[in-house]
């Protein structure tokens, strides 16, 4: 964010814990659209991220008055911002959680929750595509090909193959999906 | 998805419970003030009624604007050395109560404003308050006087408001000279 947009939103901020009004639409304008992109990059896209979003702005208007302007506006916004993304994801946790608990109660005899089969599935998809990605020697040498097509014996230079292979594989992974 | 009118209009709800809620804090001084002064000079009424109107103007203040909530805190405060001063001499000298206009606990009253309004007057006139700001400081400052003064009957009232309202006109004028 440029200097100019941090600094017309601290002076709208600043403006309204005076109590002018005017700056109403200053505020809206400046910080509407940075809370909403920071609570996506927190919680994701989607109705929760703006739900959150407009929790805080909410938030930010009630507790302005108590603002102090040597502060920096947007840090402080920010700091409202965070805590309510952090109580947000915690709740979302504990529903989980929750969850979890009633369905293992729901599942006697032990067969996965459809959330976990859910997981499986595309971290199956995602492993496909990735695999899609390698060259055929690479599957090969990971064994990934389909039966009867890999020949030859097991030798030292195939395992270092394998060795390689297995080193990319992991690489494309946490480049596309993080560490797991 | 929310549409840009409805988040101004909560925003502006929110602001102003906010500031609302930030203005009720001075409850806290004054709602104890009015019940030491209801207690200590047993003219309830008068006291509650004095206490609303100072309640209704504080909070009015500190909701506005921030120099709204200074006018109201100097006034609180210039206003609380006659609020005491009331409530020892009633205290001391019970007799108060029934004298003249032209007396000593007037004169006491009317020496403790004063140098309050003074104060008040100067810190005014640093702050380039103006004078509504002024004029709502001053008036804050008189209630929370005549709460204390309320006890030793009107001719006292009379006294500290005199005080105040002086010493804060001669403090504001004197600045600018200085």
């Amino acid at each position: 964010m440029d200097t100019a947009r941090r600094r017309a939103i601290h002076d709208a901020m600043v403006r309204l814990s005076d109590g002018d009004r005017s700056a109403f639409d200053a505020l809206l304008d400046g910080l509407w659209p940075v809370i909403l992109s920071f609570a996506e990059r927190g919680v994701g896209r989607g109705a929760d991220a703006e739900d959150i979003a407009q929790e805080v702005f909410f938030r930010i208007c009630s507790r302005i008055t108590d603002f102090d302007p040597s502060r920096d506006g947007l840090s402080w916004a920010f700091g409202i911002a965070s805590y309510e993304i952090m109580t947000h994801r915690k709740r979302a946790q504990r529903r989980r959680e929750v969850h979890e608990e009633s369905s293992l109660e729901n599942e006697p005899d032990g067969s996965a929750s459809q959330e976990a089969l859910l997981m499986e599935r595309e971290t199956r998809l995602a492993f496909e595509q990735l695999v899609g990605t390698l060259t055929e020697e690479d599957r090969e040498a990971l064994g990934l090909l389909p039966p009867g097509a890999a020949s030859g014996p097991v030798s030292a230079a195939l395992r270092k193959r394998k060795q390689r292979a297995l080193e990319r594989l992991r690489h494309l992974w946490r480049s596309l999906h993080g560490d797991p | 998805m929310v549409t840009r009118e409805q988040l101004k209009q909560g925003g502006q709800r929110a602001y102003e419970r906010g500031r609302l809620r930030s203005a009720a804090r001075a409850l806290w001084v004054l709602v104890p003030v009015v019940l030491v002064c209801a207690l200590e000079t047993r003219a309830g009424e008068t006291c509650a009624c004095l206490g609303f109107l100072l309640v209704g103007a504080t909070v009015y203040l500190r909701w506005r604007d921030r120099r709204g909530i200074h006018a109201a805190t100097a006034g609180i405060e210039a206003g609380l050395l006659p609020l005491v001063v009331g409530l020892l001499v009633r205290r001391l000298n019970p007799s108060c109560a029934e004298a003249p206009l032209w007396s000593l606990c007037t004169g006491i009253c009317l020496g403790f404003g004063l140098p309050s309004g003074l104060l008040l007057g100067l810190r005014a006139g640093r702050g380039n308050w103006g004078a509504a700001s002024t004029g709502m400081a001053l008036s804050i400052a008189v209630l929370v006087a005549s709460l204390g003064c309320v006890g030793l009957g009107l001719s006292a009232v009379a006294g500290a408001s005199v005080g105040l309202v002086l010493g804060g006109l001669v403090g504001h004028r004197r600045l600018p000279a200085a």
